[in-house]
């Protein structure tokens, strides 16, 4: 009986595994959530293919999942390239962390100068950091040329960062950050 | 036997019965599980084998003569999706340096492989071992390719990538330099990554063939026939075993 049991689950992973040439697909496919939620068992178990690696980090920062660029830096380490990609998502991470502490705690983030990217996280936190920036009410509201971010913090026990881009007045994404 | 022993002695009949159906429903349960499970399997990797034969269908030419090896790289303009994100043009608010993501996808690099005349004619066996490596067929999307031009980019790239691609083609370079024992390092990598192609097999029997070791080289290829068919591999064969 419990031999059956085990070869039933060891048949069940099998089936329903996810492999590399899947995760390929569902980038290319711009599925970027699947990517980024099933991908945990490379960057997890110390993945060493760097483009690999790369693909899930870009595909989780798309979607706002930074939490898991934290283990894909790791790895990112052999060529100039992978190493700018590791920089690039420990800059999000590190850029995520002190906007949720400004917006928790207040802290100071003048003078703070971290490495620029196109990514909202860092657009938002170039503005924080050089006051670049108008309070109303709760809220903060940044403008650039093309866009308009109006940043905020749920009032619920977990407190979530909200940043919700505008265009031409319409809004086009909310992000969430916790 | 009172009543009450005989009540007491029922309830235990009944109980052991219970168990005993539970344990029949979990073992048909987990059987028919098993089975399903079994089934979707063989139904995903059927339908993956015939997606990766209909999309890379290869088809093997044979130049006649050989031919000195040169890799190009066609270039493809990045898809959106799949590009360095440009720096933006406005002044930035601080001076600091710029960081952006490059991602390539790997397995995904066109290699126009082009043949030319080669020196090496001096050798019987070298004359008539045509270098085979099929060009990969074009795909519809775009994405970012890098240039390969040596040895050592090759080495770098498999050294990050592990794939059979690069494998498969240091085991030509080293072919066609003439330095067969690498090329038959190189081909066991490739054919360890990609068992089922039939390119690193036949640099293998070639690299094999070429260092005089008849022998190997007809082993290998019997032993890839025997699994799989290829015209290459058969024509090859036969013409070393017209050579014995």
């Amino acid at each position: 009986m419990k031999k059956l049991i085990l070869l039933f689950v060891l048949l069940h992973t099998a089936v329903f595994a996810y492999t590399h040439d899947d995760l390929i697909r569902d980038y290319r496919a711009e599925n970027y959530k699947s990517v980024c939620t099933k991908s945990a068992v490379f960057y997890k178990n110390l993945e060493k293919n760097e483009e690999i690696l790369s693909i899930i980090g870009d595909a989780c920062a798309k979607i706002d999942y930074i939490n898991p660029l934290g283990y894909i830096v790791r790895g990112l380490i052999s060529t100039p390239k992978f190493r700018e990609n590791g920089s690039y998502f420990a800059t999000l991470v590190l850029q995520k962390k002190l906007i949720y502490q400004f917006m928790n705690d207040g802290i100071e983030l003048k003078n703070l100068r971290l490495p620029r990217s196109e990514h909202v996280l860092s657009v938002v936190f170039e503005h924080l950091a050089t006051y670049n920036y108008t309070k109303i009410g709760e809220k903060i509201v940044i403008k650039t040329d093309s866009k308009e971010y109006i940043v905020w913090i749920s009032s619920k026990q977990k407190r979530v960062v909200h940043v919700e881009e505008y265009q031409h007045g319409k809004k086009i994404k909310t992000h969430r950050y916790l | 036997m009172n009543n009450i022993q005989f009540e007491e002695l029922e309830r235990r009949v009944h109980v052991i019965k219970l168990k005993s159906y539970l344990k029949r429903s979990v073992f048909i349960l987990l059987l028919c599980s098993i089975i399903f499970l079994g089934y979707k399997y063989i139904l995903t990797n059927r339908e993956t084998k015939t997606e990766v034969i209909q999309e890379e269908h290869k088809k093997v030419e044979a130049p006649k003569q050989i031919k000195k090896v040169e890799v190009k790289v066609m270039k493809i303009e990045p898809k959106k999706s799949i590009k360095k994100i440009l720096s933006i043009e406005k002044k930035p608010l601080y001076e600091t340096i710029k960081l952006s993501p490059t991602i390539t996808i790997p397995h995904e690099e066109i290699v126009d492989i082009e043949v030319e005349e080669d020196v090496a004619a001096k050798e019987d066996v070298a004359a008539e071992i045509d270098v085979v490596v099929e060009p990969k067929r074009k795909k519809n999307f775009s994405f970012q390719v890098r240039e390969v031009k040596s040895e050592e980019a090759l080495l770098e790239r498999f050294k990050t990538a592990h794939d059979f691609e690069s494998a498969v083609a240091l085991a030509n370079l080293y072919f066609e330099k003439q330095k067969y024992k690498k090329s038959i390092e190189w081909s066991k990598k490739a054919s360890k990554l990609n068992p089922d192609d039939e390119v690193a097999w036949i640099i293998f029997a070639k690299s094999k063939y070429a260092l005089g070791d008849k022998n190997g080289a007809l082993r290998s290829l019997k032993l890839y026939l025997g699994y799989y068919s290829s015209d290459e591999a058969q024509k090859l064969l036969r013409l070393y075993k017209g050579k014995k």
